[in-house]
Formats: C-alpha cells, sequence, structure tokens
C-alpha cells in the first residue's frame, strides 16, 4: 500500500478513535441517512431503466400512454405539471406581492401578526382536504360559472371546449390556493426586515407609499422573495393529492384549461397499484424519477440564483 | 455516558413511550388478508359483503380495489391478488393463458347486475329508446336529441335540439364489455366496427362530443354533471346517484326500464352454463327473451384459481366464497342486484368446494427424484468398484 | 410625474393588495367554513368508535383509519426522529467541510422528494416482500418527515448563545456533556417544537399511503398488517358515488383539521411559554 493511503487510514482511524460516544452515534446516523438516501435515489433510477431501455430518449417525448398496449411516453404528463405549476406561480406571484404589501403596509401594524398566522394557515391544511373542497365546490364552479363567464372569451384557445369541471383550470385554483401562502410569508418577512431608515429617507423625499415599496423595498427583498417564490414553485410541481382530485386525470396535451388532463404526480398516484406489467411499473418509476430531478434541478436553480443575487 | 443515561427518569420514560406500542405491534396477531381487484359493477354489493363477513369473521381481512375488469383479469393472470372480479368472461385466450400460467381458473357467478342507460337532459324525465338507436348515437350517427328517430318512439316527450354528449368509460371495464355485447347483438354496424369489448376507442364521427370517466362512479358524476349527457352504469349507480334512466325495447318489443325483477328475469334464460373451471368467453345473457326482461343484464363472476398456495390463506379464501354465495345473497336486493338463483349458486359452491391448497407439483417432484436416488444409492451391490 | 398620477397608481396599488389579499383570505374562510358545515353532519360519537357500517346505514365510522394514523404515523416518528435528530445534532455540532456540506444537499434532496416517490420507494423495499403494511407507510412517512426533524433540529442547536456553551468549556465539562445537556438542554422546547410539527407535516399525507398500506376496513393490530388511514378514508370516500360516505369524508376532514390545527397552534403557544424565560 502506498504510503499516502496508509497515512489517510491512519489519520481516519485516530479521528474515529478520538469521537466522544454523542459524536460517534450522531456519526453513525448521518451515515446511515446517506446511505438510506443514496439506496432511495439509485433504487428509483435502476427500476426506470427498463422504460428508457425500451424507449430511449423517446419515452420523454412521447405523447401516447396505452398501458394496455405497453406502449408509454411520458409528455402529457410533462406538460400537465408544467402547464399547472407555471399558471399557478405565475398567480402565486402576483397575489403574493399583493398581499404581504397589504399585510405589511396597510394593514394597522397590531393586526398584523394575526393576518399573517391566517395566511401560514392554509399551508397547514392537508392537500387531501383541499381536494376534497376542490371537488365539492371548484369543480362545480369552473363548470356552472367560470366557464359560462369565460364563455365569451372562448376564441382564444386557453378558453375553449366544454368542461366537466375537471380540468386544467381546476387543478390551477387549488394549487394557486396551496402555494401563495409559502410565498407571501418570506415576502412579507422580508418586507418586514427593510431598514426602516431606508423608507423613512424615501418618504422624507416625498415618495408616496407605493413608491417606496417599489423603489427601496422590492430591490432589497429580491433574495428571500425568489426563495419563497422557488419554494412554492417546488411545492406545485410535487403536489398530488389536490391535483388528482380535481385535474380530469386523462393523459391528453391541450391548449385549453377547460380540458381534463393530467401530471406526474397524479398518474403515479392513480396507476402504481394497477400496473401488473413489468414496463409499466418501470414507466411510471421513470415518471417520479422525471418528477424527482425536476424539483432537484429547481432546488439548485435556487441555490445558484441565491448565490448570484446575494453577490449584487 | 450510558451509565448516567440509564440513571435518568427520563431516559426510561422515552424508552418506554416508544418501546411498549412497539412491542405490542411487533408481536400482536396478524388477520389473514385477503386482496381483491377488479370490476366496479358489483362494487357496492362486496363492500357491503365485507363489511358484514368482518363482523363474523374477524381474523379475516378482506380488501376490494374497484379498478375495472380489465385491470382485474391483468392482475389475477399475474396472480398478484388472491381474486378478481369482472363483469366478462375471460377470453378464450386469457382463460388459456390462466390455465398455463397458474392452473386451473375458476369462474364463479357472484352477482346478477343490470347496465342501465343514463341520461341527463333537463326538464325531461323519461325516455325510450331501442337498441338500434342506441348504437348509432355511440357510432356518432345521431347528432342531437331531437333527432326524428329518438322523436318517434317518444311522442309525448319535448326533446331539445342539442348535441348528444356521449360518455364512455376511459378505464378496461366488464361494464362496457357488457353494454357492447348488447349492441353488437343489436346492430351490426356497431358488431362489425367495434364488437364486444372491454375498452373501444370513440369513431371519428362522434368529434368533441365523447367524454369518458373511470369507474362506473366516474361515468355517473360526468352524467350527473354534463347536461345532456348519456353514459351507461351498473344499475345501482343510476339509482345512488339519482340519474334518470332509459327505457330499453327489449326482444319482446316492450320499453322496459332496469329494476330488481326486470334484471332478475334475465337470469331466468341462463342455461347451459359451463362448469366452473371451464372456459366460459361464450356465456352471455344479453337481449334476453321474456316481455318483462330488462335488455342489458350480466352475470358479474369472480376468478380465483383452483390450486392455492398457501393453506391458511386457502381456508381464508373458501370461507370468504361461500359466505358470498350464502350469507351475502341476503344483502344483495338491498343494493338492487337480484339474488342469485339456486342453481347458480350450487354452481358456485361446487366450484369453491374443489379449491384446495397444492402441494408445490416440483418439489414433490424432487422428494420422488431424491427419494429414487438414495433407494439407488443403498441398494448399490456392494462390491462393485472392486472389479 | 404630475403629483395627482403618482398619487393614483398609490391608491390603484392599494385597492389591487387589497383585492390580492381578499383573493387568498376568502377561498380560505370558504374551506373551513364548508369543512364545518358539512363536517357537522356525521360528527358523533360513531364516527370514531366504530368502524366502517352499511352502506345502507349510516355508513359506521373511521375508527380504522384512526387507529391506522395512530400507528402509521408512530412508526414514521420512530425512523425520523432517530435519523433527523442526530444528523442535524451533528450538522449543528460537529459539522466538518465536506461531509457536513455532502450531508445538507442530501437532506435538501430529501426534502424535495415529492411525497408519492417515498411512498413508492417503500413500495419496493417492503411491500414487496412483507406486503402492504403500516410498516411501509411507516417507513414513506418517515423518509418525507426526517428533512423536517433534521433542520428544526440543527436551527435549533445553532440558536444556542455561545455564552452559555463557552460558560460549559470553562468549568471544564466534557464535550458530549456540553452538547447533551447544555446545547440541547437549551434548545429542548424547539426541537420538541421541531418534532410536533413534522408530526402536523405528516399526519395529512395521503400520496405515499396510497400504495402503502391498501387502505381496507380492518383495525391493524401488527406492524405488517394492512391499514387505512384519516387522510386516505377522506380520498376514497369522497372519490366515491355514495352520500353517505361523502358525509363521513367531511366529518373526518372536519376531524383531522382540528387534530392539525390543535398541534400547530399548540407548537405556538408551547413555544410562547417556554420562550418567556
Amino acid at each position: 500500500m502506498s504510503r499516502n493511503r496508509r497515512n489517510l487510514r491512519e489519520s481516519l482511524l485516530k479521528r474515529l478513535i478520538r469521537l466522544d460516544p454523542i459524536e460517534g452515534i450522531s456519526l453513525f446516523f448521518s451515515v446511515l441517512l446517506v446511505v438510506l438516501t443514496l439506496l432511495f435515489i439509485g433504487k428509483m433510477i435502476i427500476y426506470s431503466l427498463p422504460v428508457f431501455e425500451k424507449f430511449g430518449v423517446g419515452f420523454i417525448v412521447g405523447t401516447d400512454w396505452i398501458p394496455r398496449k405497453d406502449v408509454f411516453g411520458a409528455l402529457p404528463f410533462i406538460w400537465g405539471t408544467f402547464i399547472t405549476s407555471s399558471i399557478a406561480i405565475l398567480f402565486a406571484v402576483i397575489i403574493s406581492y399583493g398581499a404581504a404589501y397589504f399585510i405589511v403596509e396597510i394593514a394597522p401594524p397590531k393586526v398584523r401578526e394575526f393576518l399573517s398566522s391566517v395566511v401560514e394557515l392554509i399551508v397547514a391544511i392537508p392537500s387531501v382536504i383541499i381536494g376534497l373542497w376542490g371537488i365539492f365546490y371548484v369543480v362545480p364552479a369552473v363548470r356552472g360559472l367560470l366557464k359560462p363567464i369565460l364563455s365569451p372569451l372562448s376564441f382564444i384557445p386557453i378558453f375553449s371546449g366544454e368542461t366537466s369541471g375537471y380540468s386544467y383550470l381546476s387543478a390551477i385554483i387549488v394549487l394557486t390556493l396551496m402555494i401563495t401562502p409559502i410565498s407571501t410569508s418570506f415576502i412579507k418577512n422580508a418586507l418586514e426586515n427593510v431598514p426602516i431608515e431606508l423608507k423613512e429617507a424615501a418618504y422624507a423625499l416625498g415618495a408616496t407609499r407605493y413608491e417606496v415599496f417599489r423603489v427601496v423595498s422590492k430591490p432589497l427583498i429580491r433574495r428571500a422573495a425568489l426563495a419563497g417564490i422557488i419554494l412554492a414553485y417546488g411545492r406545485a410541481v410535487g403536489e398530488t393529492m389536490a391535483v388528482v382530485m380535481v385535474v380530469g386525470n386523462i393523459p391528453n396535451i391541450s391548449i385549453s384549461l377547460f380540458n381534463p388532463g393530467y401530471t406526474l404526480a397524479a398518474v403515479i398516484a392513480n396507476e402504481f397499484l394497477e400496473a401488473t406489467s413489468v414496463l409499466h411499473i418501470s414507466a411510471l418509476i421513470a415518471l417520479g424519477v422525471i418528477l424527482f430531478a425536476w424539483s432537484l434541478i429547481v432546488n439548485i436553480l435556487a441555490i445558484l440564483v441565491l448565490r448570484r443575487v446575494s453577490m449584487r | 455516558m450510558l451509565k448516567y443515561l440509564l440513571k435518568t427518569p427520563k431516559f426510561w420514560l422515552i424508552i418506554l413511550m416508544f418501546g411498549l406500542p412497539l412491542v405490542f405491534m411487533v408481536s400482536a396477531p396478524r388477520a389473514i388478508t385477503l386482496v381483491g381487484q377488479g370490476a366496479t359493477f358489483p362494487e357496492p354489493l362486496i363492500i357491503e359483503w365485507i363489511v358484514h363477513f368482518q363482523k363474523k369473521y374477524n381474523n379475516i381481512t378482506v380488501v376490494y380495489k374497484g379498478t375495472g375488469s380489465g385491470a382485474g383479469v391483468k392482475a389475477i393472470l399475474s396472480n398478484t391478488v388472491n381474486f378478481a372480479g369482472s363483469d366478462a368472461p375471460l377470453k378464450l385466450s386469457e382463460w388459456e393463458e390462466a390455465n398455463r400460467r397458474h392452473g386451473p381458473i375458476l369462474h364463479i357467478p357472484e352477482a346478477i347486475g343490470g347496465v342501465a342507460v343514463v341520461f341527463n337532459i333537463p326538464g325531461v324525465d323519461e325516455l325510450n329508446l331501442t337498441g338500434d338507436i342506441l348504437a348509432n348515437i355511440y357510432l356518432g350517427h345521431i347528432e342531437y336529441w331531437d333527432d326524428p328517430n329518438i322523436t318517434a318512439i317518444n311522442p309525448r316527450i319535448r326533446l331539445p335540439h342539442e348535441r348528444i354528449y356521449v360518455v364512455k368509460r376511459a378505464d378496461s371495464s366488464g361494464t362496457t364489455y357488457i353494454f357492447t355485447d348488447y349492441l353488437s347483438h343489436v346492430s351490426s354496424e356497431w358488431a362489425e366496427r367495434i364488437g364486444k369489448t372491454k375498452a373501444f376507442r370513440f369513431p371519428d364521427e362522434l368529434g368533441d362530443r365523447g367524454l369518458a370517466g373511470y369507474g362506473n362512479a366516474g361515468v355517473a358524476q360526468v352524467v350527473q354533471q354534463i347536461p345532456y349527457s348519456i353514459g351507461y352504469v351498473e344499475f345501482a349507480y343510476a339509482v345512488k346517484g339519482e340519474l334518470k334512466v332509459v327505457a330499453l325495447k327489449n326482444r319482446a318489443g316492450k320499453f322496459v326500464k332496469p329494476s330488481l325483477e326486470t334484471i332478475a328475469e334475465a337470469a331466468k334464460y341462463a342455461t347451459n352454463l359451463p362448469d366452473p373451471w371451464e372456459s366460459w368467453h361464450n356465456v352471455s345473457i344479453v337481449d334476453s327473451p321474456g316481455e318483462l326482461t330488462y335488455p342489458i343484464v350480466s352475470f358479474t363472476y369472480i376468478l380465483v384459481y383452483k390450486y392455492q398456495k398457501d393453506k391458511t390463506v386457502c381456508s381464508a379464501l373458501k370461507t370468504w366464497l361461500r359466505w358470498i354465495l350464502t350469507e351475502g345473497q341476503e344483502y344483495s336486493e338491498g343494493l338492487l342486484y337480484p339474488e342469485l338463483p339456486q342453481n347458480i349458486v350450487e354452481l358456485g359452491l361446487s366450484a369453491v368446494n374443489g379449491i384446495q391448497a397444492e402441494e408445490n407439483a416440483e418439489s414433490s417432484a424432487l422428494l420422488v427424484g431424491v427419494s429414487l436416488f438414495l433407494i439407488m444409492v443403498v441398494s448399490h451391490p456392494r462390491g462393485v468398484h472392486n472389479e | 410625474m404630475r403629483r395627482s398620477l403618482r398619487g393614483i397608481i398609490d391608491r390603484l396599488y392599494t385597492v389591487f393588495a387589497i383585492f390580492a389579499f381578499l383573493v387568498l383570505i376568502i377561498p380560505l374562510l370558504h374551506i373551513i367554513i364548508s369543512i364545518v358545515i358539512n363536517g357537522l353532519r356525521r360528527f358523533d360519537l360513531e364516527l370514531i368508535t366504530a368502524t366502517p357500517g352499511s352502506l345502507l346505514g349510516s355508513g359506521g365510522g373511521i375508527l380504522h383509519a384512526i387507529v391506522g394514523t395512530a400507528m402509521v404515523v408512530f412508526v414514521a416518528m420512530l425512523i425520523s426522529l432517530p435519523l433527523g435528530f442526530f444528523a442535524g445534532l451533528y450538522l449543528a455540532e460537529f459539522a466538518k467541510g465536506k461531509f457536513a456540506h455532502f450531508l445538507r444537499t442530501l437532506i435538501s434532496i430529501l426534502a424535495g422528494v415529492p411525497s408519492i416517490i417515498a411512498g413508492v420507494f417503500a413500495y419496493t423495499v417492503i411491500v414487496i416482500t412483507y406486503g402492504f403494511s403500516v410498516l411501509a407507510g411507516g417507513l414513506a412517512l418517515g423518509i418525507i418527515a426526517i428533512p423536517y426533524v433534521a433542520r428544526s433540529t440543527e436551527e435549533a442547536l445553532e440558536s444556542v448563545p455561545m455564552e452559555i456553551k463557552e460558560a460549559g468549556f470553562s468549568l471544564g465539562i466534557e464535550r458530549w456533556k456540553i452538547v447533551l445537556f447544555i446545547d440541547v438542554g437549551y434548545a429542548k422546547s424547539r426541537i420538541i417544537a421541531g418534532f410536533l410539527l413534522a408530526l402536523a407535516r405528516v399526519i395529512g399525507e395521503t400520496a405515499p399511503l396510497l400504495v402503502t398500506v391498501l387502505g381496507g376496513i380492518n383495525i391493524p393490530s401488527n406492524i405488517l398488517s394492512p391499514a387505512n388511514a384519516i387522510p386516505l378514508v377522506i380520498y376514497q370516500y369522497a372519490l366515491s358515488p355514495f352520500e353517505v360516505w361523502h358525509n363521513i369524508a367531511w366529518s373526518a376532514a372536519l376531524l383531522l383539521m382540528i387534530i392539525v390545527l390543535v398541534l400547530n397552534l399548540g407548537v405556538r403557544y408551547y413555544l410562547k411559554i417556554k420562550m418567556i424565560y
């Protein structure tokens, strides 16, 4: 054995011997956790290989999902996840800024704590309960209220077609409701931490409340706001229950928000127990890997962007 | 450090708080679990059966998932469930595959049900249809509710000039099989183009008027919610969902709505049934004769293998199957499934009696082989190797 | 810009902000009100003492799901508390360079695992060999809970003021005693709060249970028995066509909401009390 390797072994051994019991236990569990996680990732990847072997990259862009013929394509679900989370986060951002502004700037300071607790309460509601509410209230509302109201606009592709209420739109509504509080509380906390002197300086110069917000606060909270938005987006991408209960569960790719759709998380939840061909299970796990990778990329993006933003 | 911890009362409290329940959970007796999967057609009845069965036999846990007959058939073919429910009997090819893979498979009729044709036309409560018209609606040839074909047989009803939304099952379904079996009987175009099947694609003529729901419950929901729609669901779902039901013209020429009586009538014409271990792919009681008969009726089957691997599972399975054929039938009519005729119950019971835990064929062959070898070794004449 | 125009813009944004806040709050109120109104229908003793009953009657209760939830969450905590706590402890107290960074990254990865995937993993590890069980469900929920426990433990320990630690060192106390008694002792309430919040988080999870516990009507007795759980039974009943079950679903939702609320508010109250001194 070379001298370097021997030295490394000796120093590692020395370190291990010097461990006190608490550190030892902590290290043990931490390593166990690492092993568990790696096992997890490894297993998922291995199980997803068969379907990639059969369809190659075509699996990701494949548009047909016909389990009984062993035909699998991920695109309808990638599309569904994409369109529902993207529009939901778009709404969430707009609403978050407004709601946070309201809580911090407009509402009387005494009720601020209470109001933000109320907003955070939404996050605590289990998603299956939001789905329950979605089935009995959102879906009929989309069918009976939104569709008639928006029917003059039905020449626009995203508003066209008939609907049973189970649609991308219903999914977007519940998702928006679930993720907005996340970004709202991040933005609200950040707004509260803006140094009061800066704001007062701006007021002294004659700025309106909105202008102070736009010119002083917004740039300062950029980092926290971004973190909140990215966290909210990650939640939207991975959300299963509320979506599966209202989205219609039909694997097609359509532009109209009134059409039923399917997302990655929803199809795995629905079909996993009924899949009896190995290829079907592999396809579902592959969808899971895609979903997992999606949220991973979002998280990595978050870290990178935040690093850049804080360097300014 | 350990010595110190051992003396702390809080440490022991934590150990007890977590350890005691854990010990209990690991040592408590386990119930035998039977898992079934398949048709949503009989699901309400099976749910009711499970509730009462488990009250009597609380060491047997039965779980049934309504995933559609197609998924049930796939599950039993790959032997991932103890029993499957299907409204459609196995196709000949499926039956042969089952036999090849896991041995003889039994068809045990568990209930009879009718497929109701449901519709949602605001302001209209009654509707007559013939099988031929129904087929044409599903083929897309009839587009509006006030089509002359329909108004001709509904003289006293004002039908609106609205497009018909046609609902089918999105999943592979025995209910679809029964429905398409009927349509194939009454419409030659349907028999040619689509035939009897657990799943079919809407013909292009339907355009965007075609909708789909998952499970009987899904179709019921769609029809409930979409005005001017028509669909097919198992009768109990129509009643529970308070859906309006079509009166279909039966073979005798009468317009009949599904009910316990009209559905039970069809069962009288179920003669010449095969033995449970034979193939049932030709069995069909749709469009049966008789004035009172409702035309879209079928058995729904439990599919189970004759040879079971595990002894305890085997006897639990037999207990369950015997119960649903005898005591379980008490609950059928309350849920709008007619009781099985006695001759069919006996057919089923004879099949259940034949279920046995198999001696593993391979291991007994191995046993025989090893014994023969040992006998040969022991009886080999000594002194041979001295030659 | 002219002064009046700027004023108008300010007022417009104020209106928008109020509107945005209402858009968020009104659905929340609607959800809570509908849960209460719909849920009160079956919010009776039978709900929590009976197992499912006849469809022709009231449908029975969800005792089986309550027991199932208790057992599954228990197993989840059994798995996630040691792993999460010690990982958090290690990161806060003993972290060095590469391994710490690696561990933290891994915890972030775990935090981003979609809940259904945790269920699929538990399926491949446990269900395939031992069948649908409380153990499989507990493993899935445990995986989801670990990042919460680890992060809150780490944050709690890092909030321990240096002076207290230094006082300990200056008294010559061994390292492990300082960590165990002083740091953990100081942060104990926050750590326990972290445990309870993780519990509150996983008690409402449904997706991983869909593929791990089977969801029958039996009351589980053994860790390898199949089971049902409150959020799962809400899902099953909501999707069914039976009105009897819809009523139970709403009442179960009310029950679940109360449990989650009590946990969340309880934690907040507990922290406030503990923080006073």
